[in-house]
């Protein structure tokens, strides 16, 4: 019996039309952590809203893995920068006064 | 509603072919992909108007309909009209097959000219899971001060949120399985609420920490005293010190914004005092500040 958090790799596959091949890539680029139940491999749930934009990037956009890995290392950093935008607008808010 | 030209979205001659077509779209849905554009309206907007160009055009009958009426597409449903009476087909009007779930949202010019709203562009994953909204809520500093219900309506759904204590400037709430509704059994999308805290006069906000500038009187700055000063629990009565210069900055612990999830949990406020200057001396005030001075 599986536990409610995880999904079976080949069963996620099944469902949603993708190839098994295309997920243990993921896994091997690093860019999702799958696990082992019962000596089987699982995607835990955290990880599937990454699978699904990783297979929209392969399969819509025709963006190969070394390209995801690419984009998936330059969105984080869009990210941590937004992040750091955010938080230096809110600083400077403190010297503007306020209309 | 304004006419679309959908080749020029696509950056493409009348004449493409259906290969030239595909080819514009994957190149501009690559630019503007929100995935790979994330927090960027105005590419979600390029996006949107991409995919309807794309769905479209490489669609033959849809296309030869766009082509046919072009500018005339005011006219499109009665020259259809018109066609199938002279016709005499006696079949009732194709239209495009909806689809609740549509990949994005499609222009009012798309859908007086299509019908109901088509089929996401093509994805293949479009047909299992549903759409993602997204939405934008802004409070107040002092609503996010206290842990609220606030009600919001996203794509026509009211959908009513405890918004926690502490919330940040731009801090994203994902609503699960609130979204769009799946297909073939898939499951729902999300919403996703972006926070957006409108500026107080009073108080600025650094993480969980407040600053509030408070103005003395010249005689309290320089002789010292008390002074009572309001923060977002209630008044707070200060010492002041003598000779309290201006931009003296004071640290009031655990009187700031309340941590994020954790109760009980407060930042610190930072009072820094400006001392105002008198105006409208009397005679007698005017000599005893001479006399000061030349002391």
């Amino acid at each position: 019996m599986l536990p409610e958090d995880v999904i079976l790799v080949e069963d996620y596959c099944l469902k949603y039309q993708i190839e098994h091949a295309f997920v243990f890539s993921l896994e091997e680029y690093g860019l999702i952590e799958l696990v082992v139940v019962e000596a089987q491999k699982c995607i835990p749930l955290h990880q599937m809203q990454a699978i699904e934009k990783f297979s929209n990037l392969y399969y819509d956009l025709n963006i190969n893995l070394d390209g995801i890995d690419a984009i998936s290392h330059l969105l984080q950093k869009i990210e941590v920068m937004q992040d750091e935008i955010r938080l230096l607008k809110s600083k400077l808010s403190l010297y503007t006064i306020p209309v | 509603m304004a006419f679309i030209d959908y080749y020029n979205v696509l950056g493409i001659q009348k004449n493409a072919s259906t290969d030239d077509i595909k080819k514009a779209y994957r190149k501009l849905a690559r630019k503007y992909h929100p995935d790979l554009n994330p927090n960027d309206q105005e590419a979600n907007t390029r996006f949107q108007q991409i995919n309807e160009a794309n769905e479209v055009l490489s669609d033959p009958d849809k296309r030869k309909k766009y082509d046919q009426y072009g500018e005339e597409w005011k006219h499109a449903e009665q020259f259809e009209q018109a066609r199938q009476s002279q016709q005499q087909a006696g079949r009732s009007e194709q239209r495009f097959s909806g689809d609740a779930f549509s990949g994005s949202d499609f222009s009012d010019f798309f859908e007086s000219f299509f019908g109901e709203k088509p089929r996401g562009s093509g994805g293949r994953q479009a047909q299992f899971r549903g759409q993602d909204y997204s939405s934008e809520l802004q409070i107040s500093l002092r609503e996010a001060y206290e842990t609220h219900q606030h009600t919001l309506s996203v794509n026509g759904k009211n959908i009513r949120i405890t918004v926690p204590a502490g919330i940040a400037n731009g801090q994203v709430i994902k609503l699960k399985g609130q979204g769009g509704p799946g297909a073939n059994g898939g499951p729902a999308g999300d919403i996703y609420i972006t926070f957006v805290i409108a500026e107080d006069a009073d108080f600025k906000r650094l993480n969980d920490d407040l600053y509030k500038t408070v103005e003395l009187d010249l005689y309290t700055a320089v002789l010292g005293g008390d002074t009572t000063i309001e923060t977002l629990s209630g008044k707070v009565k200060l010492k002041v010190a003598p000779e309290t210069q201006i931009g003296t900055k004071v640290r009031l612990k655990g009187k700031g914004f309340p941590v994020y999830k954790q109760e009980g949990k407060f930042g610190d406020l930072y009072v820094t005092y400006s001392v105002k200057i008198p105006t409208g001396l009397t005679e007698k005030q005017r000599a005893l500040f001479k006399e000061l001075s030349e002391l």
